[in-house]
C-alpha cells in the first residue's frame, strides 16, 4: 500500500519527495536560487530531509547570504516543518534566511528543550571552531558504539575521520563556517539500520582551495579536484606535507565501514556506492563550498 | 644518552583539531633546539587517550621531518601510549611515510609506516641492547652485507637507529648501530 502511495504520489505530485544528497541538486536545478535576485527554495512537495538535505540547504543559505541575498525557504504542513524544527535547520539559518509560512514564535524554545535528548539525530550544529567539534563527533561516536555494534577502536577511526572534514570547513575558508547532521534510520529493504551523515560548508570548494599551491595547476576542474583530493599529500600547501590527508583517511575509512560516500564541490559530484564498489560522477549546478555525506552500516566485528 | 621529557597532558584536550596542536608543536620544537645533540626527546602520552589525525600531524609529524631535515641529530620517541592512542598515532603516521619509536619497559615498538623487513632488522638491533655491526647483524639474520646495509641505510633514515662510529676487533673503523636511549 505504501508503495502504491509513493507511486501515485509521485505521478500525480511530481517534484522532489525526498530531500538529500541526490535530490537537492535538482532542486537547484529547477529552481535556481544562486540566479535570482530573491532566491526561493519551495520544499512544498517534500516529504522528508535528510542529514544530507539539512547541512546542504544550510550552507546555501548562508552562501546566498554572503552574497547579499536572503532566501525564503517554503515549507509544507505537516512533519517536514516539524522536523525543520527538531532538527535546529529553522534556527540555523533564521539570521539569513526566511521560512514560509513562518514557524510558531515557541518553535526555538521547542528546538532547545529538545535537543540532544534523542540519541539518533544529531542537530544540525554550526562549526566554527575547534570546540564546535568534540560534542558533535563524540554523539556520533556513542551510537556507533551502542546501536551499531562498532568497538571502541572502529568509532575511533569514524570520530577522527570526521572530526578531520569538520576541520576543513573552517580550517581552509575566511568568513564561512560549516555543518553537520546525523540521523538514524531502518534499512526498510535489507533490514537492520544505517546512519547517514552530512557535513557542509559554503566556502571556496576544493578546486579553488587546491589551485592556491603551485603544485596543483594540473587539476583542470571541479571533478579533478575533488579526486585529486582523496590522494595522499594533495593539499593546498607547497611546503607543509603534514597536509593533505583528511579526504585520504575519509576514503579509506569509508572503504572499510560505509555503505556510500558522496561528495560534492562546485559544479561536480562523485559519489561512491563502497558495497559494490563503483564510482558515479555528475555534472551540477554550481554551489559554493564542499558538501560531504555518508552512510555507515552495522559493523561485522572480527 | 640524555633524556628529555615533554608531557602532552599538560595542554588542553581534546587532543584533536591542528589548531589544537600548534603550541604543543612549538613547545615541542623549543624543547628540540634545546636538547642536545645525540639526545632523545620523549613525549610522554600518560594521560592522552587518543589524538586525532591533523593533532598528530601538527605534533609528530612536524617534528619528526624537522628532525630528519637536520639529519637526525636528536630522537624523537613516545612512551606510555595506549592501545587507542597508539592505533590513532599508526593512522596518522602511516598516511605521512613516517614512523616513531615507542619506549616502554618490555622494549620497543614501531609506530607508523613500517614494513615487516624493517621491523625484523630493527628488532634484531633493539634486542641486543647493545650497539651492533653490520656484519654480525648480517650474521644474525643470515642475510647478504649488502641486503644488511641496504636495510640499516633505511633504519637511519627514518630516524630510529643511530649510527655511530666505532672500532672493529681488527683494529678498523666500522659503523655501529643501536636504538636511541
Amino acid at each position: 500500500m505504501e508503495k502504491f502511495h509513493k507511486l501515485i504520489t509521485s505521478v500525480l505530485m511530481p517534484g522532489i519527495l525526498k530531500l538529500h544528497y541526490a535530490t537537492f541538486d535538482e532542486l537547484l536545478r529547477k529552481q535556481d536560487p544562486f540566479n535570482k535576485d530573491l532566491p526561493v527554495f519551495d520544499l512544498q512537495k517534500v516529504h522528508m530531509i535528510t542529514p544530507s538535505g539539512l547541512a546542504q540547504l544550510a550552507a546555501a543559505c548562508h552562501a546566498l547570504n554572503l552574497q547579499g541575498k536572503r532566501p525564503k525557504i517554503i515549507l509544507p504542513n505537516g512533519d517536514v516543518r516539524s522536523y525543520v524544527v527538531r532538527t535546529g535547520l529553522s534556527k540555523i539559518i533564521s539570521p539569513v534566511a526566511d521560512i514560509h509560512p513562518p514557524l510558531p514564535k515557541l518553535s526555538f524554545a521547542f528546538f532547545d528543550y529538545f535537543k540532544g535528548k534523542n540519541p539518533r539525530l544529531l542537530e544540525l550544529t554550526k562549526i566554527q571552531c575547534s570546540d564546535d567539534i568534540p560534542e558533535a563527533v563524540q554523539k556520533i561516536e556513542q551510537e556507533l558504539n551502542t546501536e551499531f555494534n562498532y568497538s571502541t577502536r572502529q568509532s575511533r577511526k569514524i570520530r577522527n575521520v570526521i572530526s578531520e572534514v569538520c576541520e576543513n570547513t573552517f580550517d581552509h575558508n575566511t568568513g564561512c563556517c560549516g555543518f553537520i547532521s546525523m540521523q538514524v534510520y531502518q534499512n526498510k529493504k535489507e533490514g537492520g539500520m544505517f546512519l547517514e551523515i552530512a557535513v557542509a560548508d559554503h566556502g571556496a570548494g576544493l578546486l579553488n582551495t587546491l589551485r592556491t599551491n603551485p603544485k596543483n595547476e594540473g587539476i583542470r576542474d571541479d571533478h579533478g579536484a575533488i579526486i585529486e583530493s582523496l590522494k595522499q599529500g594533495v593539499s593546498r600547501f607547497p611546503d607543509d606535507p603534514t597536509h593533505g590527508t583528511g579526504l585520504y583517511h575519509l576514503k579509506q575509512t569509508m572503504d572499510e565501514f560505509g555503505e556510500h560516500l558522496n561528495i560534492r564541490s562546485g559544479t561536480a559530484k562523485v559519489h561512491f556506492k563502497i558495497k559494490s564498489a563503483q564510482t558515479f560522477s555528475f555534472a551540477v549546478p554550481a554551489m559554493p563550498g564542499i558538501q560531504i555525506c555518508f552512510s555507515l552500516r552495522t559493523a561485522k566485528r572480527a | 644518552m640524555d633524556k628529555t621529557i615533554f608531557q602532552l597532558k599538560d595542554y588542553q584536550q581534546p587532543f584533536f583539531t591542528r589548531p589544537k596542536a600548534i603550541q604543543p608543536h612549538e613547545d615541542l620544537e623549543k624543547l628540540v633546539a634545546k636538547a642536545p645533540a645525540g639526545s632523545s626527546i620523549y613525549v610522554d602520552l600518560n594521560g592522552v587517550e587518543g589524538v586525532g589525525y591533523s593533532y598528530a600531524n601538527e605534533l609528530f609529524g612536524k617534528t619528526l621531518i624537522s628532525l630528519k631535515g637536520s639529519g637526525w641529530k636528536k630522537f624523537l620517541l613516545v612512551t606510555n601510549v595506549t592501545d587507542d592512542c597508539r592505533e590513532d598515532l599508526a593512522q596518522a603516521l602511516e598516511a605521512l611515510d613516517l614512523v616513531i619509536l615507542e619506549k616502554e619497559n618490555s622494549g620497543y615498538t614501531l609506530i607508523g609506516k613500517v614494513n615487516s623487513i624493517d621491523e625484523q632488522t630493527f628488532q634484531a638491533i633493539a634486542d641486543k641492547n647493545v650497539q651492533i655491526s653490520s656484519a654480525e647483524l648480517s650474521e644474525q639474520l643470515k642475510t647478504t652485507a649488502n641486503a644488511i646495509n641496504e636495510r640499516l641505510a633505511k633504519l637511519v633514515e627514518m630516524g630510529i637507529i643511530t649510527k655511530t662510529i666505532g672500532i672493529s676487533p681488527a683494529g678498523r673503523e666500522q659503523y655501529l648501530y643501536s636504538v636511541p636511549n
